[in-house]
């Protein structure tokens, strides 16, 4: 898939844990890890506003778009 | 509905699944271990003999021409026997499902055209190889069963719209 997701790097930057960020925004850490991975199909507007509020950054730190090689 | 009503009738359609399954398989071998005659007309002319009077070649078409479209019935049936279990266990809106419904189209749409074709055609062979003095009064294509046919492409149309939904519904599991 084309569209990256870093949300590790952030939780990295802010040195936060994947369940404390869980906690914060309010979903469960299966899914949490499901989007970490880059599993998930889609993400929806209030959950990445709240990822962006707990993480205080911008939805492009999060999500990227990178080119396809094949 | 609830559970249970839902468990009771995925019983019941076991159950008929099964029952028509059984009776598939039965009913063209009594035909063939009792010797029942087997009877064709042409006009006011009636050809009667039975599987064991036939040459073994003659014999095996005979057998293919009745069992092959109660294989497809059987394996219809397996189909909907296999529905029901799901069903029974909960499974409900999931992508195995919607290949069950495929493979029931096709194999309930293979029936109708192989049980409608195979006596006119076998009559052709025989009359061709000899066994018959006569082609038989059966018209090709004469007595297809639309309905059957009808049925299998409803229930693969089914099957496919089911595909996409649970495609979608899988999509939207992982949307977070």
């Amino acid at each position: 898939m084309s569209i990256v997701v870093n949300l590790d790097v952030m939780l990295a930057k802010r040195k936060m844990r994947l369940m404390e960020l869980a906690d914060k925004v309010g979903i469960s850490l299966a899914n949490l890890s499901i989007l970490k991975t880059g599993k998930a199909k889609a993400v929806r507007f209030s959950t990445l506003e709240s990822i962006c509020r707990a993480l205080e950054c911008q939805p492009g730190d999060i999500l990227e778009f990178r080119e396809d090689r094949d | 509905m609830t559970d249970a009503k839902l468990t009771r009738w995925s019983f019941l359609l076991f159950v008929f699944a099964a029952l028509s399954g059984l009776q598939a398989i039965v009913a063209p071998i009594l035909l063939m271990v009792n010797g029942t005659p087997i009877t064709l007309s042409h006009g006011s002319e009636i050809w009667s003999t039975t599987l064991q009077a036939l040459s073994a070649v003659d014999g095996a078409m005979l057998v293919t021409a009745v069992m092959a479209p109660q294989l497809a019935w059987i394996y219809a049936m397996a189909q909907v026997a296999l529905l029901a279990l799901d069903y029974r266990r909960g499974l409900l809106f999931h992508s195995s499902l919607t290949k069950r419904f495929i493979r029931l189209g096709v194999a309930m749409f293979v029936a109708s055209v192989l049980g409608s074709t195979a006596a006119p055609v076998l009559g052709q062979i025989f009359f061709a190889r000899g066994v018959l003095p006569w082609v038989p009064d059966i018209p090709l294509f004469a007595a297809v069963d639309t309905s059957l046919a009808m049925a299998g492409v409803l229930f693969f149309v089914l099957g496919k719209v089911m595909q996409r939904g649970a495609e979608l519904q899988d999509s939207d599991s992982l949307t977070i």
